[in-house]
């Protein structure tokens, strides 16, 4: 009986302390009532809130999401989302910004202002995003990401609308892929990220049906990361969003900021191929921004990522669409610039050879246009 | 006490039956080699539709002078590698004649590029406008039909229009599981087929 | 010289005697300079290039579409609308007449089971004993289990002196079931020597069809190019649709109902014996 009563209670006890759960703290900032902003930062809620959710689903971790916006969108109920947020150690926080922003001349702090107050004597109300930042982080959470989404420029003109729709297409995703990705980047760190649309003095931009360009560069890349790489990190995550943002005329000039300060082991090991850099190589290829010289001189280097005979999977979707030998795919990328809009590498299908410095089969999704 | 265990084991099979794998259920499983599902024919479609544009691609950089040779015969590669190795290619017919030609897609694709002119200046216009039709099942695979649009327009050195057509180009398109010649492995490919021309009659012609 | 050398010399040079005229083929010059300028564009598509019937698909799903419109609420009166739409521009009287009378039979009902019901005549430019000529032969779209083809049910007559052949047939070749939007344009290739694979079994006790396949099998008859297409389709509601490609730069253009007929006795004579075959 005592030796029932002893299985019972470590059975139980220990199912009550592991099962306690972890809260994903969503704070997601809107600028829903500005007249210019307004549809775009509600497509941006929708995908913040959709990635979010996804996040915590992944991680078993609660998701409690504040949401400041429409009516409520304000530098006091703002505050007031903050000061009360209350935060374990095994805690996640992301806040979240989308709206007008600015910056100030002769300032050190390269991260913008969030323009929440409009009304021009009262500026000084609107928070600086690395002080949410810091804020958020005295609260202690295992990982603490804030993004801004907005202006960084030295005016208080309204943030740009532009009449061209990022070409984004749905990636299909499953939710193994999406597990593994989450858990790397949400689970796996501990520390804090810091990240805004454009560096001082540029402006950004959005689309009223498709919302704003880095949040869809950046929920793409999130997707894309959580389809296909192994091992994904934040600054893969970030780069890619911004090398995204490069591939679409009204934000090929836009550079976004990041700091990341993370503790914890790196997933890539040193040796590794950089899947960043080879992404960057096969976009470069079909790049029609680039000189037809520079691309023609761009086919040589392919061995730099891949053997001489490398196998290449091209993904239609999920679809095996061909099989073809890297020459023939960067022949193909050279000859077809400005036709495809992006060529995605897909980690996870692809298979290093024995000096682990190169592919020796990889996979990709070409995006036409 | 008896009790207690039954409880006991009940309890410790919880975590367990919601890891467990479903059994799978195999009763009457037939597996079909000869179709594909709904989604992959439309990924299939849509790979079709960027092998038109593809094909539109390395006809323009073929039948481009300033191009280098070493391109154009890239393109020409390229260009075949997209099609059935015996398919023809349609040339349209002079308006008086009645016999349409037809070349094998290799001797078509290197007149294009060896051509001789008589046009002081050539126009050639692609529209933004690939149809794929649907997929129709066949004892080999599947077939569809696909459409693209190109107009030509040749000028004499005075500036005037010598030649000028607009022409509807269908392509028959080919999906099966075949043998990959290259890595021996089968799987599903698309290639095209033969290509048909037909004039298109400028809005003042009468029927 | 192997024979497929001369073959290949032989037809080089009937291509570079050629006059084409396609695009981009140009017409042999006394010159053999590079044109001065090549430009290529790309445009957004034409309104005539959407509106197009491009396939029979288009056609088949515009007539079925019994659904009324903003600009015309009553469904019947939005459906005469679309079916005159799919009518050629002729003037013909007669055809004028039968149109209006089929449009009214028509009302609201929708075709069943269209691509069962598809019928070709296929006009072939073929050599007969050394001689050019033309000649018309017949073909119905067929399923078998879930696989598509078009089969050769009938032909114009043919003289042919010869006996049927009793070697076995391939099962695995056939007319691909969109070969008619390439006008047949694959049958030269195909209609070789034994072309028994691409008969219905229905047609085989045909006279005309088996002397096609005797005339083809003797190197009698050999198709040289198909030069013309003309589907019929049995609505199974009394009347007969005779379309074919239309490829003006208007609004209606592509497959098109050139002519209606409600008496099996105004389709082609050898559809109609396939027809009689077929229902006993």
């Amino acid at each position: 009986m005592k030796f029932l009563g002893v299985i019972l209670f470590v059975f139980f006890g220990v199912g009550v302390f592991s099962v306690q759960a972890q809260t994903l703290h969503a704070i997601l900032v809107a600028d829903t009532k500005d007249a210019v902003l307004a549809s775009a930062c509600e497509r941006d809620l929708e995908v913040m809130h959709r990635q979010l959710s996804q996040a915590a689903a992944a991680m078993s971790y609660t998701l409690s999401e504040q949401t400041v916006s429409r009516d409520l969108f304000s530098t006091r109920q703002l505050s007031l989302v903050l000061n009360t947020l209350k935060v374990q150690p095994q805690d996640v926080v992301f806040f979240y910004y989308t709206g007008h922003g600015y910056n100030v001349r002769d300032r050190k702090d390269a991260f913008p202002f969030l323009h929440i107050q409009k009304n021009e004597e009262l500026l000084a109300e609107n928070p600086a995003l690395k002080d949410v930042h810091e804020l958020l982080k005295k609260k202690k959470a295992r990982l603490c990401i804030t993004l801004g989404d907005c202006c960084n420029n030295l005016s208080l003109n309204t943030r740009g609308m532009v009449n061209r729709k990022p070409y984004i297409r749905g990636l299909t995703v499953t939710n193994d892929s999406l597990n593994t990705a989450y858990r790397n980047l949400f689970l796996k760190s501990t520390g804090d990220v810091l990240i805004t649309s454009s560096k001082p003095p540029q402006s950004s931009c959005a689309h009223p049906d498709s919302g704003s360009y880095y949040t869809r560069a950046f929920d793409e890349a999130l997707e894309l990361a959580s389809q296909y790489n192994r091992s994904i990190t934040w600054e893969t995550l970030l780069k890619d969003t911004q090398r995204r943002m490069e591939q679409h005329s009204a934000t090929k000039d836009k550079v976004s900021i990041f700091q990341i300060n993370l503790r914890g082991k790196a997933p890539i090991l040193a040796n590794e191929p950089d899947f960043e850099r080879i992404n960057q190589y096969l976009n470069a290829l079909a790049d029609q921004q680039l000189s037809p010289q520079k691309r023609h001189q761009l086919l040589k280097s392919l061995n730099e990522y891949f053997t001489q005979k490398a196998r290449i999977d091209i993904y239609v979707n999920t679809t095996l669409g061909e099989i073809q030998p890297i020459e023939q795919v960067v022949n193909r990328l050279y000859l077809n610039a400005g036709k495809i809009q992006r060529i995605n590498l897909i980690e996870r299908l692809s298979t290093l050879s024995e000096d682990g410095k190169h592919y020796q089969r990889a996979a990709i999704q070409e995006i036409w246009e | 006490m008896k009790n207690y265990a039954l409880l006991l084991f009940s309890l410790l099979l919880l975590p367990l039956s919601s890891q467990a794998q479903k059994t799978p259920v195999s009763k009457n499983l037939v597996v079909k080699d000869d179709t594909l599902s709904g989604e992959k024919l439309r990924d299939f479609q849509t790979l079709t539709q960027q092998k038109v544009t593809e094909f539109q691609q390395y006809l323009s950089i073929i039948s481009d002078p300033t191009q280098s040779d070493e391109v154009r015969e890239l393109a020409i590669e390229n260009a075949q590698l997209l099609f059935l190795p015996d398919a023809r290619m349609q040339v349209g017919m002079v308006k008086k004649q009645t016999l349409v030609k037809e070349y094998p897609l290799s001797i078509y694709l290197r007149r294009l590029k060896n051509l001789e002119k008589k046009y002081f200046e050539v126009a050639i216009t692609f529209y933004d406008l690939a149809m794929v039709g649907d997929w129709e099942k066949t004892q080999a695979g599947y077939v569809t039909t696909a459409t693209y649009f190109q107009h030509f327009k040749g000028k004499g050195k005075d500036g005037r229009i010598a030649y000028e057509d607009k022409t509807i180009k269908q392509l028959d398109v080919d999906l099966r599981n075949r043998k990959d010649p290259f890595y021996e492995e089968h799987r599903w490919t698309v290639l095209l087929g033969n290509v048909r021309v037909t004039e298109v009659e400028p809005k003042k012609s009468a029927l | 010289m192997g024979k497929y050398t001369v073959l290949f010399l032989l037809l080089f040079s009937r291509l570079t005697q050629a006059q084409e005229m396609d695009s981009l083929f140009f017409q042999e010059s006394h010159q053999s300079n590079p044109p001065a300028l090549v430009k290529h564009y790309r445009m957004p598509a034409e309104p005539f290039m959407k509106t197009r019937l491009h396939l029979v698909s288009d056609f088949l799903r515009k007539f079925n579409d019994t659904t009324a419109t903003e600009e015309c609420p009553w469904a019947e009166t939005a459906r005469s609308i679309r079916l005159r739409e799919l009518f050629s521009p002729v003037s013909i009287p007669d055809v004028v007449y039968r149109k209006q009378a089929f449009i009214e039979a028509m009302g609201l009902k929708k075709l069943l089971k269209p691509q069962e019901n598809l019928y070709a005549e296929v006009t072939l430019l073929v050599s007969h004993k050394g001689q050019n000529t033309r000649l018309k032969i017949y073909l119905k779209k067929q399923k078998s289990r879930e696989n598509w083809s078009w089969q050769v049910v009938g032909s114009e007559p043919i003289a042919v002196i010869g006996n049927p052949i009793g070697e076995k047939v391939d099962s695995t070749q056939f007319i691909a079931p969109n070969a008619h939007e390439l006008n047949f344009m694959s049958l030269p290739q195909l209609l070789q020597k034994d072309i028994r694979p691409f008969i219905a079994r229905e047609a085989l006790v045909i006279p005309e069809v088996q002397k096609l396949i005797s005339s083809v099998y003797q190197g009698e008859l050999r198709i040289i190019q198909s030069q013309k297409t003309i589907l019929y389709l049995d609505t199974q509601v009394g009347w007969y649709l005779q379309l074919q490609q239309f490829n003006q730069e208007s609004e209606y253009s592509g497959w098109l109902i050139d002519d209606v007929y409600n008496q099996p006795t105004e389709l082609p004579v050898p559809l109609r014996v396939f027809l009689q075959h077929d229902n006993k």
